[in-house]
């Protein structure tokens, strides 16, 4: 029986298909074929023996999202469940000039420095959050307009929440 | 002796004091809100009390909930940790007329290291050398004539300050007055207090603190010195003890300055006096912090002393036990602060899994375990990990080795950035001051490539993972009852075809 997974990994789609035969496994990861033998497997360790190595590493998954760390080096990447999840994920995507700027991280709105309608220069800060007790500024990536303010001074965002839109010249 | 101490802390301090309450036979009470409600340090505690929501403010900067706590839970003693209310003066004078004891040193004391000019001018009374500077006047016409004096590239430092925040350096006199202002609105936001003092500013320096220990007697001790000159924005990261900077004379000269400067406002307990160290050896005062460090384990590995142990004896009276003279650095230490960090910001999520490395000379203060939540309520410091080694080069071999094993998936943290900076050349030549990161490591990305082995890894957990979900599905035994018909089957799996060959 041959699974087979994708992976999103940057740009690319990466393919893992598996071939079991009792303890053996036959991995091939985009063509490359690795011959593969678990010697150990835990709740979230495992060890293996890769082409003739061993290797200890730890899987853990939460959501899409998969964390793996493998000789000191933490990897992470994404399970693509179907062509169709992946479509839809790729489809978010801004009209050309206009920049929805988003908090990087969740926080709280310290102060929102911009108006709608006010014209912005390159670098001008536009909102000061605060976040794990450190003020972050959210910038304009380049001169324009403000489309939209979307939050206010007091309010809690969270990450990734569009905070400001801004039209380029 | 105290019979029960309330931690008023979270994370990993909160675990480290509890350790010590129970070596030392004292029972101990945590304190949590509710963002920490499971939490680590309140599982370990003898007792826990939920103190309020998440907001800091509301919860471990509480003090008259914490002291109503300590009442009704019968504590004698409170110790506030570092960070929260650790330097506030008024909580440690609050402490005391509630009739408890606080584990750590006077108001008076914290009052006076509190206040960036005040402990100058204590300083300068007792002997202590303190960078040259301006702390007169807050009026920018004053402030301008003494920035030229002092010549640029200068300092605008926040009175209240500490952790860089409210601090700009400025290079020349048109950039001083939206530095001010700048300033003035951080620290105003930070510590509520939006009054500025200006500094010169020492080129390339090395920062190296001294640990110091007092008792009510007024003995004071200085137990040698950590370098935390690997900074990145003001705050430490990477701290070593000895410092490849010292010399022993050095060493002796400013390990009597740290005593006296202690000893200008009658310290007791343990406490930190940092300075900097320029490129002609010459050293100054920067300030004290009235509180034990997060860094303070690797003096503790140098020295065999335990600070936390000692912290609660003095609080309660008892004299230390040893002299300077008796005190020796024995190997080398290095320690790590663990944050999450998303590029360089920190990151929050579930802890899936969390997994320590141990071996001879190996420790680790950590507040989290698999399961835990980091949320944006707290400080981003999750981990410690301190290594000893024989020498220099022995400790940076062994911290590598640590880090190695040391896993923690599911949020994003800065093992790679702190490993990188330990193996990089300059730092292993010792070649370390407060520029080291800015200069060798402004445009450091995580490297972050995706190996085959790293795929087929998640691809085989997933598959077996899968397999032995359907396993559990149909298993010969799901049901307990031992009459039914499910417990008479054969061995057989649903969805599998029988007489398979």
């Amino acid at each position: 029986m041959i699974t087979e997974f994708k992976y999103q990994v940057g740009d690319e789609i990466k393919t893992v298909t598996i071939e079991r035969d009792g303890n053996q496994f036959q991995v091939t990861v985009d063509g490359r074929v690795h011959s593969v033998t678990i010697n150990q497997l835990g709740q979230t360790s495992l060890n293996l023996e890769i082409n003739g190595q061993q290797q200890q590493v730890y899987v853990a998954r939460n959501g899409s999202w998969r964390y793996v760390a493998l000789a000191g080096e933490i990897q992470v990447f994404e399970r693509v469940l179907s062509n169709q999840a992946r479509r839809q994920r790729l489809g978010i995507g801004s009209a050309i000039g206009l920049d929805s700027l988003a908090a990087t991280m969740p926080g709280v709105v310290l102060e929102t420095l911009v108006a709608e309608g006010d014209q912005v220069e390159r670098g001008q800060t536009l909102v000061l959050l605060e976040a794990m007790k450190m003020e972050l500024r959210v910038t304009a990536p380049h001169a324009g307009q403000v489309r939209k303010l979307l939050c206010s001074a007091g309010q809690t965002v969270e990450r990734g929440q569009i905070l400001v839109e801004i039209e380029a010249e | 002796m105290f019979k029960k101490i309330l931690i008023a802390n979270r994370g990993e301090i909160a675990i480290r004091i509890i350790r010590a309450c129970q070596e030392l036979g004292i029972s101990s009470v945590a304190i949590y809100s509710e963002a920490d409600a499971g939490s680590l340090h309140t599982l370990m505690a003898g007792e826990s009390a939920l103190i309020g929501p998440p907001t800091a403010a509301e919860s471990y900067l509480n003090s008259n909930r914490i002291l109503e706590v300590a009442h009704e839970l019968g504590c004698d003693a409170i110790h506030p940790g570092y960070g929260f209310l650790a330097e506030n003066a008024t909580f440690a004078q609050a402490v005391r007329a509630a009739g408890l004891s606080f584990i750590g040193p006077s108001a008076e004391a914290i009052r006076i290291m509190g206040s960036k000019t005040a402990a100058r001018t204590a300083m300068r009374k007792a002997g202590v050398p303190v960078v040259p500077g301006y702390q007169d006047s807050n009026d920018n016409e004053a402030l301008l004539v003494a920035a030229t004096e002092i010549g640029y590239p200068l300092l605008v430092k926040a009175i209240a300050g500490g952790g860089g925040k409210g601090m700009r350096v400025v290079e020349m006199a048109s950039a001083l007055p939206e530095a001010l202002e700048s300033a003035r609105r951080e620290a105003l936001n930070a510590f509520g207090d939006d009054q500025i003092y200006l500094e010169k500013y020492i080129a390339n320096p090395h920062h190296i603190e001294f640990q110091i220990f007092g008792d009510d007697a007024g003995r004071v001790v200085h137990l040698f010195e950590r370098e935390c000159s690997i900074q990145r924005r003001h705050q430490k990261i990477i701290e070593e003890t000895p410092s490849p900077l010292l010399n022993a004379t050095l060493r002796q000269q400013m390990g009597k300055a740290a005593v006296a400067a202690a000893k200008a406002v009658n310290y007791a307990n343990a406490g930190t006096v940092e300075f900097l160290v320029d490129d002609e050896h010459n050293f100054y005062f920067l300030e004290m912090n009235t509180r034990l460090q997060v860094e303070h384990p690797i003096t503790e590995m140098v020295t065999g002393l335990d600070l936390v142990k000692w912290q609660i004896r003095v609080a309660a009276g008892e004299p230390l036990s040893f002299e300077q003279e008796g005190l020796s650095q024995r190997g080398h230490a290095i320690i790590y602060a663990e944050d999450p960090a998303n590029g360089f910001l920190p990151d929050i999520g579930p802890v899936l899994q969390a997994i320590e490395p141990v071996g001879p000379g190996i420790r680790v203060d950590s507040g989290i375990t698999s399961g835990d939540e980091i949320t944006m309520h707290y400080d981003p410091m999750i981990a410690k990990l301190i290594v000893l080694g024989e020498n220099r080069p022995d400790a940076l071999r062994k911290m590598k080795w640590a880090l190695k094993q040391y896993i923690i998936l599911g949020v994003t943290t800065n093992i790679p950035f702190l490993r990188d900076v330990t193996t990089h050349a300059a730092f292993r030549r010792g070649e370390t001051t407060t520029h080291f990161v800015e200069q060798y490591f402004a445009d450091w990305q995580s490297a972050g490539n995706i190996s085959d082995t790293a795929l087929l890894a998640a691809a085989l957990s997933e598959m077996l993972d899968n397999t032995q979900t359907n396993e559990q599905r149909y298993p010969e035994a799901a049901t307990s009852d031992p009459y039914s018909p499910w417990g008479q089957l054969p061995k057989f799996r649903v969805g599998e075809q029988i007489g398979k060959e």
